[in-house]
């Protein structure tokens, strides 16, 4: 569905050009819930922006390929959002137009893809809201988005993404401005959505358990790089890379209660600087001075992973 | 951020302007070609003089270069327009920021304080004032400043109402750390920023009402050169000899303007910051 | 043994919006919990489940309506204004964003002074040596003491913060939220700082949080609320193993590692 090689964005300032995204690759599969998983500043949000054409200006984009559903996009990713690439944003309040009502918003996006009489393009939203599981749609229609819980409001968004048409959403830490029991139901409504209508997600998020509910496969990101990608199963229980260990080690419930916690010390370097070797090498347990040069890719089980480390 | 970058070009020469006539009027002794005549001592040998050389300007009915008595007059207005803005900051802030962080009955009471002074047309209540007070500087400027306060009183209270509210403000108050000194250290200097935005782009109003003031005789007095009193004066021969309302009233439009984009630029500036 | 912090059956209502409005039902309904000396309770809770009233009640920002709340044996209502502000030296409270609730304005050496100051403290060198160990016994060089607090990572302010709330040497620590806004590495370095101080200084610590898993891992004792109760409260490790109610188990099931036996 999604193909793209060496992915690198680099934005002009007056300290000198950033480095957002240094070398992304990220291949996704028709009907999957990719997961990309980072800390902030390691460029996930950067990443969606690129594949939605939201850049800010100024930006240099490169990569070595571009492809999405088969056709090499690079320069006109543009043209894909809104009628197959949708975003669903981390704060539904803030997505959603206060002063208008869920009828008229899930109208605008009906009648800007469908040429549609009026009762049908309504018959139309009230089918989408019910998709999503909101309770009473046709009296939803009339309510304002403060009228709503964060989890209903989360769902209007994800009805309008499907309204566009879109078949490839991309989620950006779509729950973390929700309750973990809330969030955990528009998780599994994500998930249904995607085996009942073939959608494909990207999943961005900073969650470990957000990653472990949802996901098929993982990107992980680190400084503007894909460290390791693999399936959600291998990826968690064995991780290959040091930069994915530490992560997962770092989580409060790895350790037995009241343990001292296997923190990362050290932080991301800045995006101003060049990385000519391996990104993680200052923080990394295991470095080496081979770690000075570009880490070789690596593959094993479904896994790869850029790293200088032999495996054990 | 650079002063200038922040300003914008428009915004850079709205300041040129405001310093050029700032500096006009600190050294007007010395850049003045006239300065006695800019004081008011009397020409009458060169009475109601067409704008020439050595007369730039041309001169009044006393024959004094009318230049130098722009200059001049630009050292009353300035300080005039300065002066109203700071006198109203003093009263207004700090009755804002009790209304504000205290609450309650003291609000209620300091607001509808203020609510009086703003519900009275703002120009006729100087006007009275001034009248009362009898003409003079010092006077033109209180009998301004009063309708001008409350102004800054609301907004005082408006920005210290969303600050009190702020984590670090709390924070304080959680440390045990007296409200006097909380009001000062934390709440006072995040509420200066946009109150002295404010103010820079209130002094050109605030100038334009000291020169109404005494353009209809209620400013300084004569000899004193003020730009609002010689428009007055010229206005009798006017339009014969129009340079002599001319110059100051051009003088007067060209700094409420260049205040005016000042203002707008450091607003911008403060936007582009956020 | 007297407890550092007790509250008793308290129950906390917020005034209706409007002359004619109905009562709002009360947002905190009959809530009692105790904190030993040297103890962690966990108090976790979601949106909407009262923990934030509960804090700020307990921090005397706003009134309640029955109950009691007493702190190192004061009850804050009976006090006067100045005794009120006495008795909140005693008290360290670290919010969620550092951010936020650092002033932006000052630099560290000054914002760890401020407690030192409103308790009368000089100015001068012996201040200025206090906030440099009270930086370095939370992770930090002391040429942070020149940096403003808006030129810190997320974790460094968070670290200035606890260190301003252990300025006065309190022995209750409250702390809302205090890793939610930092990265999972980060966070790890946050609750270690946290078990370090703990271990050397006997504090006791109040940890409100909505994440169940990282408050499980330092509290010795947990409460869950919701709607304006605590739903259950027991032994981390126990709670953690056996939860009894199908909500803490919902909190505890979401994610990479179920319960299980935890070494």
């Amino acid at each position: 569905m999604l193909e793209i090689a060496n992915l690198s964005v680099t934005l002009p300032s007056r300290r000198g050009p950033l480095h957002v995204l240094r070398r992304i690759d990220l291949s996704m599969a028709k009907g999957q819930i990719h997961g990309l998983i980072g800390e902030s500043g390691c460029g996930k949000t950067m990443t969606a922006m690129a594949l939605l054409g939201l850049l800010p200006e100024g930006a240099v984009v490169a990569a070595d390929r571009f492809r999405f559903d088969g056709d090499e996009v690079a320069g006109r990713v543009k043209t894909l959002r809104g009628r197959r690439i949708a975003l669903i944003s981390q704060d539904p309040a803030a997505a959603l137009n206060p002063v208008l009502t869920i009828g008229r918003q899930m109208d605008d996006v009906i009648r800007s893809h469908h040429a549609l009489p009026r009762p049908e393009r309504q018959a139309k939203a009230v089918d989408i809201l019910a998709a999503t599981g909101l309770p009473d749609p046709q009296n939803l229609l009339r309510r304002y988005p403060h009228q709503l819980s964060g989890g209903m409001q989360q769902r209007v968004v994800i009805a309008q993404a499907l309204a566009t048409g879109a078949d490839f959403l991309i989620a950006d830490e779509p729950t973390t401005a929700l309750d973990v029991t809330v969030g955990a139901q528009v998780l599994r409504l994500l998930r249904d959505l995607v085996a009942s209508r073939g959608l494909t997600v990207l999943m961005i998020t900073h969650d470990m358990d957000v990653v472990a509910e949802t996901c098929d496969r993982a990107t992980v990101l680190y400084a503007g790089i894909s460290v390791e990608e693999g399936p959600v199963g291998a990826l968690l229980d064995h991780p290959r890379h040091p930069y994915t260990q530490a992560l997962l080690a770092a989580l409060p419930d790895a350790a037995p209660h009241g343990a001292r916690l296997a923190a990362v010390e050290g932080s991301i370097p800045p995006p101003t600087e060049t990385l000519p070797g391996c990104a993680f090498a200052a923080r990394c347990p295991h470095a080496t001075a081979a770690c000075a040069a570009p880490p070789p890719l690596r593959n094993a089980g479904g896994q790869s992973w850029s790293c200088h480390l032999e495996l054990p | 951020m650079t002063l200038f970058s922040r300003l914008g070009p428009k915004g850079t020469i709205a300041l040129a302007v405001v310093a050029a006539f700032l500096l006009l009027a600190v050294l007007a002794p010395w850049l003045a070609p006239f300065p006695e005549q800019g004081a008011g001592a009397p020409n009458i040998a060169e009475k109601f003089l067409p704008p020439m050389p050595p007369h730039l300007l041309g001169t009044d009915h006393l024959g004094r270069d009318m230049l130098s008595r722009v200059i001049y007059g630009g050292r009353v207005s300035l300080s005039s327009g300065l002066l109203i803005v700071l006198v109203s900051l003093a009263v207004g802030l700090p009755i804002g920021m009790i209304a504000g962080y205290a609450g309650g009955w003291w609000d209620e009471a300091l607001m509808r304080l203020t609510d009086v002074f703003l519900a009275f047309p703002a120009l006729l209540l100087a006007v009275l004032m001034a009248a009362a007070l009898g003409p003079g500087l010092l006077n033109a400027v209180l009998a301004v400043a009063v309708t001008w306060w409350p102004w800054y009183a609301r907004m005082a209270r408006a920005e210290v109402l969303t600050l009190r509210s702020q984590p670090y403000v709390e924070a304080a108050r959680l440390m045990g750390v007296s409200n006097s000194r909380i009001l000062l250290r934390h709440v006072l200097p995040a509420a200066l920023r946009p109150l002295s935005v404010q103010a820079a782009m209130d002094v050109g109003p605030a100038l334009l009402t000291a020169s109404a003031l005494s353009f209809l005789g209620l400013g300084a007095l004569p000899p004193t050169a003020d730009w609002g009193q010689i428009v007055d004066a010229g206005r009798k021969f006017f339009p014969e000899r129009w340079w002599y309302s001319v110059a100051p009233g051009m003088a007067i439009f060209v700094l409420a303007l260049a205040f005016a984009a000042l203002g707008d630029a450091l607003r911008d500036g403060e936007q582009k910051d956020a | 043994m007297s407890a550092v912090l007790s509250v008793e059956n308290l129950v906390l209502r917020y005034p209706a919006r409007g002359l004619f409005a109905p009562r709002p039902d009360p947002a905190l309904r009959g809530i009692s919990l105790n904190l030993g000396p040297g103890e962690t309770l966990g108090l976790v809770g979601e949106s909407g489940s009262g923990k934030s009233s509960l804090l700020r009640a307990i921090l005397g920002l706003i009134p309640y309506e029955s109950g009691s709340i007493r702190i190192l044996g004061e009850d804050w209502r009976q006090l006067s204004a100045a005794g009120l502000r006495r008795a909140r030296q005693g008290v360290g409270v670290v919010a969620q964003n550092p951010f936020l609730s650092l002033s932006p304005r000052l630099t560290v050496a000054e914002i760890l002074a401020e407690p030192l100051l409103a308790r009368g403290d000089r100015a001068g060198p012996a201040l200025n040596g206090q906030c440099a160990a009270l930086l370095s016994r939370c992770g930090l060089p002391p040429d942070f003491l020149n940096r403003r607090a808006r030129a810190l990572s997320g974790g460094q302010a968070q670290r200035v913060a606890i260190a301003r709330a252990l300025a006065l040497g309190p022995r209750l620590l409250i702390l809302d939220e205090p890793t939610s806004a930092l990265d999972v590495s980060v966070q790890a370095q946050i609750l270690n700082l946290l078990a370090d101080l703990k271990a050397e200084m006997g504090l006791s610590m109040l940890f409100v949080t909505h994440n169940l898993k990282v408050v499980a891992h330092v509290a010795d004792r947990l409460s869950v609320m919701r709607r304006g109760e605590i739903i259950e409260t027991g032994l981390a490790t126990d709670l953690i193993l056996a939860p009894r109610e199908s909500y803490t188990r919902d909190l505890l099931g979401f994610g990479l590692r179920k319960p299980k036996a935890l070494a």
